[in-house]
């Protein structure tokens, strides 16, 4: 019972995340002027955001929720 | 993403000076270093009881923290990066990006320029080399492009480009 409602909770909060990553890459698609120094801070972003995905979704299955 | 005109050309693109943005970066790293040390401290301090088997849940919750936060520095960063002015060989475009959702876009045509105040306004500004045009349009409104690098740069291509301007629009009338 416990895990279903962290899971969900956590399931949500990966969703809205989503969401806002994948706003942020439709402004930087639609408005960005040319490719500039800004596809590497871009990039680092979303390899910190990528990393630390996984290490919840990671540590998440750690959990004691016994 | 934006329409141009037949000969019209874009000239400079200017963005606010990255010092505007440090300030945040700074308060973001400082925040993402704090449970670092502010987790720790409560253990020790015996301020609240915490079992042995919360070590996870902590951790689960810092990395959950620390995603927050990178959005939020992102966020920051992208509103930073979209504000921006495009002088072109015909028009100021401001382009005014408050947050993720919120846009503004105004423009005016070169023509109306009538006069263009440079402003550096402290000591940080003069070591940093930006600072704020004023440029004063015939209209009754005036027009503000703030903290942006090559102040100087910027207000002699507005002046040159308005002058070829009207002078190219009074041989066409």
């Amino acid at each position: 019972m416990t895990f279903s409602f962290a899971l969900i909770l956590y399931f949500l909060f990966l969703v809205i995340y989503g969401f806002f990553v994948s706003a942020i890459l439709w402004h930087i698609k639609e408005y960005t002027m040319a490719q500039d120094f800004s596809k590497w801070i871009i990039r680092a972003f979303l390899t910190i955001i990528l990393f630390l995905g996984m290490l919840s979704l990671f540590l998440f299955f750690t959990l004691p929720f016994a | 993403m934006i329409h141009l005109g037949e000969n019209e050309k874009i000239l400079m693109v200017l963005h606010r000076h990255w010092i505007v943005i440090v300030g945040k970066f700074v308060a973001s790293a400082f925040l993402a270093i704090l449970p670092i040390f502010a987790i720790p401290l409560v253990f020790a301090s015996n301020i609240i009881t915490v079992p042995e088997s919360a070590g996870p849940i902590i951790l689960f919750l810092s990395v959950i923290y620390l995603m927050i936060l990178t959005m939020l520095l992102f966020i920051f960063w992208i509103d930073y990066y979209l504000d921006m002015w495009i002088i072109t060989s015909e028009r100021i475009i401001d382009i005014e990006q408050t947050g993720l959702f919120r846009r503004q876009i105004s423009e005016f045509m070169l023509d109306k320029v009538q006069d263009i105040t440079v402003e550096i306004p402290d000591m940080i500004a003069t070591f940093l080399k930006y600072g704020n045009l004023h440029i004063q349009t015939a209209g009754e409104t005036s027009f503000d492009i703030k903290q942006i690098h090559n102040v100087y740069e910027a207000k002699n291509i507005i002046l040159d480009s308005a002058k070829q301007y009207s002078n190219k629009k009074y041989v066409g009338t």
